[in-house]
């Protein structure tokens, strides 16, 4: 049995770990599917008398193992796939390293060109992204509060991140007069209007959900 | 009678979900018996392709999971149980009326009774 066990969990994780989603959303789904297949696997055990036998049919019960990927991925919310598709699926040492050598880069260049600050702004922005990735793939009471409400805090920060941009700009066109000075204004501006679109689409859309 | 499998069922497994949930919670292998009984048998599904559809009605609030507190003295991993939320029981209003619309008006095409 405990043989069987470890197959039908090894099964289970075949499927379910190259999904582009969060840690905390495979192991649910793994921990999920793996008490389904045990428990028909516990049915077919009372037809056939091999152990193996008993799998193969909970398997057929269950269905093609590819084909069910293929379901469960398409279940995962599409920014979920998105991000976790670009930093969570293929994100190894060689990558944690690059991420941290270009915030690393932009800082240090911030810092000797003091005058184009939005450098070491980038940077510290890349780095809150990445460490807000990682907070959400992580299974703790903090990324469980903030993980259903996600796309919110993910809206807030991009409307707080334009409003930033908005200020510098127009004072830089009021000592220069030179129109294209206010481009930064322009998409500070697109920034807010998204983000706060953003966050408010999914605060209205979590508060009907809660209704 | 030949069974009613996969092909026949895609776009349909949702509502039957939330139509099962109607009567009362329930985990995954729950829904499926439900689904089986209600078919008389003739519903053959794939069991691991509920969980898709469990999860895109709860990514659209129309179901809400909670892990089950007890194992009931099972070995092996917890199991979630599934209710239907409002805005679930209101899709599923609305699917009724669609569907029934749909068998009335394709049923007289095809000179079915209705």
């Amino acid at each position: 049995m405990n043989r069987e066990l470890l197959h039908c969990r090894e099964k289970i994780a075949r499927m379910v770990q190259p999904l582009a989603a969060s840690s905390g959303r495979k192991r649910a789904m793994q921990e999920e599917l793996q008490a389904h297949l045990l428990a028909i696997f516990e049915e077919e055990s009372a037809h056939y008398s091999s152990e193996k036998t008993a799998m193969q049919a909970a398997m057929s019960r269950f269905g093609n193992a590819d084909e069910l990927s293929k379901q469960l991925q398409a279940s995962v919310p599409f920014l979920e796939r998105v991000i976790y598709s670009c930093f969570g699926q293929k994100e190894n040492g060689m990558s944690r390293f690059w991420i941290t050598a270009l915030v690393v880069a932009m800082i240090v260049w911030g810092l000797i060109i003091r005058e184009h600050a939005e450098f070491m702004f980038g940077a510290l922005c890349m780095l809150g992204a990445v460490g807000f990735c990682h907070l959400l793939q992580r299974d703790n009471a903090l990324s469980r509060a903030i993980r259903p409400r996600w796309q919110e805090l993910a809206g807030f920060f991009v409307a707080l991140l334009g409003s930033g941009m908005i200020l510098p700009g127009l004072a830089h066109y009021k000592q220069t007069l030179d129109p294209f000075t206010l481009l930064p204004s322009a998409l500070g501006t697109a920034l807010v209007l998204s983000g706060l679109t953003i966050a408010i689409y999914n605060w209205r859309k979590n508060r009907a959900r809660l209704a | 009678m030949p069974a009613i499998d996969g092909d026949k069922l895609r776009g349909h497994l949702e509502m039957l979900i939330l139509a099962t949930l109607e009567k009362d919670e329930a985990h995954g292998l729950e829904i499926l018996r439900r689904l089986e009984a209600g078919g008389c048998g003739l519903l053959k599904l794939k069991e691991g392709s509920l969980y898709p559809a469990l999860y895109r009605l709860e990514a659209a609030g129309e179901v809400e999971a909670v892990w089950e507190k007890d194992n009931h003295g099972r070995r092996g991993a917890r199991r979630r149980i599934y209710r239907l939320s409002s805005k679930g029981g209101r899709r599923l209003k609305q699917a009724r009326g669609d569907f029934q619309q749909f068998v009335s008006v394709v049923g007289g095409i095809l000179g079915a009774p209705v």
